[in-house]
């Protein structure tokens, strides 16, 4: 065949590819209708297009020069490979942005034609070199590379280029802090942000402790519920926690109502907002914290309990000293978890106003943009703040010794009194938790809550008759995404942990940041990078698959860096010495290896994207709608019937497919899920 | 290192090679030549770059200086695939989730050749290092001995021209 004959079979091969896609697969598209409909779009051809933008000669001239050079003997093939592919990938980019201006936007043949340039430079980069592996891995590190450039960096540089840009797209660097100086509200909300995340934060901490000690060190049988409570979070869709606490503490409360007869909307503002994030937050503490208890070596305590010190002494003087870093880090984390939230202070707020929701009010309420912009940036530097301090102070300070030994002898028991202390205090916050989500599910039943309180399946044949669109739709999106993110992040763990290439750093960093920035500010950046062309995507299905895949990345990371962890490189190294390319290890070798992760990834993105809100809110359309914007709707306008009936549907969706993957695979996978997950 | 007396066997050629960790010198500026057929020993203390210098032979390392040759082909920047070169590991790193004839037949799988011949080498090559009928176990259950001899036969069966030992 000809292509065997060839003396340089990739560009032969893209060559005629590109040659294909230039002449017959429209370049652009109408706005957002990616795939061609009809015989019109033949005219969008880069050969049609050509006349009007003489650059299109220059990329078919890229395609019949590949084929030709494929067929000649050449003494370096990795040139023509390496530097055609920059150029081409350049040029399509160039293009795309110059073609792409209204009505139409970039296509499926700017999609075929940026592909085929980047694996052929993908080629030449492996060929010279520079990426230390096969042709399968370099391209994938340029694909990854360019959709986290794409999907994560460019929305943020989107919203801090409108921050500084006038309505009429000049640039003026001194219209942020004009903006902020003209939002009289600022400084009050800036500073209940803070307030609110630092209390939570201390708070979730405190009891995420308790949590941590009673569950790993106590020797009840009770300990069983405590890990179980671990996993609600995951489970229970945004406005679950601020349901139940409006229909338990508001105007027709079951406590403030109708058993202390207060007529009362006190829980809205800061006592409802904040206990509503401790209940969904404290449980992420307590996840940390315990993987620390966990970790440490018994044999400290020993030494202790040797030298003459009693269990209350090495409890201070050890045992917490040790947990620390542990502690430390839980109340970072939930700063961030409490900065991000959204749908508990939508719900739960009134008055009390914070930055992701003025942020959201700023959009929708009063299409400001160059508001929610800045208000964006605000609220960006505080949580990457946090979460840079989180990563890089405490990264360093561990105390938990790494040695793959496993620990000897048995973690010394708590103090008697603290334990029945700390246990009397879990339970009975479980048991709040659970009456909680009882209430939820009862709040389906019923007419209308503390008014008329008559058994009712009126709101479930409500949803039967106008949430299913909405459901089909979440489950669909959220099943495509699963996945898509599973892919996307194993492949970046595999390609972080296991190679080394130029940008290895950056791509790690940037994957996880995406974990750190809130989900209001990655919903206005998509709206304000994604909304015109050459990046026409908002009121599609994509846009919403796009922001689950990259919003849950970390989720596959995180699953892929600690499965990648257990197994010994030396296998991946017997492989290719045994012939096998790096894909056909990963295939055979690796990912059987680490099946567990791979599992637990797909459910926990799945899970992840049916609960979104924060982002997603900005982002769904009267076509796409998501079930999470359809309780919130519901809860906005008081009907808290249809939003909780709806809300049990959902909790028992998730539950089931967490005990599924329970089934699959086995507790580990559940609780590395939990630890990479849980961000509003 | 070692290189079996067999038909394949090729000559190794190192000229000038250096490795660098950073600011860690591993191997600074070797040159030798390896007869085919011939058996070499590396010897040295601890940390003086022995397992480097195989791992860029297998091309598991890149040198960052100087040129490798197996035959006369440079491969200085081949992938460890696109050489001819196998390696038996200080942990052997037998596959956990794969029986110990697929283990040995990894390799001629994945050079997709034919069933008959896969089954017939591996059993030979089973035979040779003392493990008859013993294919179906798991790594997992033999003995650190038994673990050896297998990936031994893993290396042997793909007729390697150079045969690494770390």
């Amino acid at each position: 065949m000809l292509v065997i004959a060839a003396r340089n079979p990739a560009c032969l091969l893209g060559g005629l590819i590109l040659l294909v896609t230039t002449t017959l697969v429209p370049f652009l598209s109408r706005q957002g209708q990616v795939l061609p409909i009809g015989r019109a779009d033949l005219a969008l051809t880069p050969l049609a297009l050509a006349g009007q933008y003489p650059g299109f000669y220059l990329l078919i001239g890229l395609a019949v020069a590949w084929v030709a050079l494929g067929l000649l003997r050449q003494d370096r093939p990795d040139r023509p490979a390496l530097w055609g592919g920059l150029l081409g990938c350049l040029l399509v980019i160039w293009l795309t942005v110059t073609a792409g201006v209204k009505p139409y936007a970039f296509g499926l043949g700017s999609i075929l034609a940026l592909t085929i340039c980047l694996l052929v430079l993908a080629y030449g980069l492996s060929q010279r070199g520079y990426i230390r592996a096969d042709t399968f891995v370099a391209a994938s590190i340029l694909l990854l590379g360019f959709f986290v450039l794409l999907f994560i960096i460019y929305p943020i540089l989107a919203v801090l280029q409108h921050s500084v840009m006038d309505s009429r797209g000049a640039l003026q660097p001194g219209l942020f802090l004009e903006t902020l100086r003209g939002y009289k509200s600022f400084w009050r909300v800036l500073g209940d942000s803070l307030g609110l995340a630092v209390f939570v934060g201390v708070v979730s901490t405190l009891i995420g402790l308790a949590f941590a000690l009673a569950a790993t060190r106590s020797r009840s049988r009770l300990t069983v519920l405590l890990r179980a409570f671990s996993l609600l979070p995951m489970i229970t869709p945004p406005f679950v926690v601020g349901l139940a606490i409006i229909l338990l503490f508001g105007l027709q409360g079951l406590i403030t109502g109708t058993l202390l007869g207060l007529k009362t909307r006190g829980v809205f503002g800061f006592p409802g907002v904040a206990l509503a994030q401790t209940l969904s937050f404290a449980p992420v503490a307590f996840l940390v914290i315990a993987s620390v208890v966990e970790s440490v070596n018994p044999a400290l305590e020993e030494a202790s309990l040797t030298l003459r010190a009693g269990p209350w002494v090495t409890f201070w003087k050890v045992t917490l000293p040790l947990l620390r870093p542990g502690v430390a880090n839980a109340f970072l984390l939930t700063i961030v978890e409490s900065l991000a939230d959204f749908g508990n202070p939508i719900i739960l707020g009134g008055e009390f106003e914070v930055l992701s929701t003025e942020i959201y009010f700023a959009i929708i309420g009063r299409f400001d943009k160059t508001l929610a912009a800045s208000l964006g940036i605000v609220l960006l530097a505080a949580s990457l703040a946090t979460f840079l301090l989180q990563q890089y102070w405490l990264g360093e300070r561990s105390y938990v010794t790494v040695t793959g030994k496993p620990p000897s002898g048995q973690p010394m028991p708590l103090p008697r009194g603290l334990e029945i202390g700390l246990l009397g205090f879990c339970v009975a916050w479980c048991v709040f938790t659970l009456a909680l989500y009882v209430f939820v599910v009862y709040g389906g039943f019923v007419e209308i809550w503390g008014i008329n309180n008559a058994f009712t399946l009126r709101h479930y044949r409500q949803l039967l008759r106008d949430g299913m669109d909405a459901l089909n739709t979440t489950l669909i999106l959220a099943g495509v995404s699963a996945p898509l993110t599973a892919v996307v992040g194993i492949l970046t763990a595999y390609l972080v942990v296991r190679h080394r290439f130029p940008g290895r750093g950056v791509l790690e960093f940037t994957s996880m940041l995406s974990f750190a920035v809130p989900g209001t500010v990655i919903g206005i950046g998509y709206i304000l990078a994604f909304n015109q062309p050459p990046l026409y995507l908002t009121g599609g299905a994509a846009i919403l698959v796009i922001s689950f895949v990259f919003r849950n990345m970390p989720v596959g990371i995180r699953s892929g860096v600690a499965a990648l962890a257990q197994i010994d490189k030396a296998l991946e190294e017997a492989s290719v010495t045994l012939r096998a390319s790096f894909a056909t290890t990963l295939r055979r070798i690796v990912l059987p290896l680490i099946r567990p992760a791979i599992i637990s990834a797909l459910v926990f993105s799945f899970v992840r994207a049916v609960t979104a809100i924060s982002a997603v809110v900005f982002l769904v359309s009267a076509k796409w709608q998501l079930s999470t914007k359809v309780i919130l709707d519901q809860a906005e306008n008081g009907r808290y019937g249809l939003a909780t009936a709806y809300s049990t549907v959902l909790i028992v969706i998730m539950a089931a497919a967490v005990v599924l993957m329970y089934l699959l695979v086995g507790k580990t996978a559940v609780r590395g899920g939990v630890e990479g997950g849980g961000l509003a | 290192m070692m290189e079996q007396a067999n038909p394949q066997a090729a000559r190794v050629t190192l000229e000038g090679v250096t490795k660098r960790f950073g600011q860690t010198m591993a191997v600074d500026n070797i040159s030798l030549e390896i007869e085919p057929g011939s058996l070499v020993t590396l010897l040295g203390p601890s940390g003086c770059g022995k397992t480097t210098t195989l791992r860029i032979v297998a091309g598991l390392e890149t040198a960052t200086g100087g040129k490798v040759f197996i035959g006369d082909a440079e491969v200085t920047h081949l992938p460890p695939n696109a050489r001819d070169v196998t390696m038996m590991f200080q942990s052997y790193a037998l596959f956990p989730h794969l029986s110990v004839f697929e283990n040995v037949a990894y390799g001629l799988r994945v050079l997709k050749r034919p069933e008959a011949e896969v089954r017939k080498q591996v059993e030979e090559e089973l035979q040779l290092v003392g493990m008859p009928g013993m294919g179906e176990r798991s790594p997992s259950a033999l003995s650190g001995g038994q673990q050896q001899r297998v990936a031994l036969a893993r290396s042997l069966v793909m007729q390697p021209k150079v045969l690494l030992f770390d």
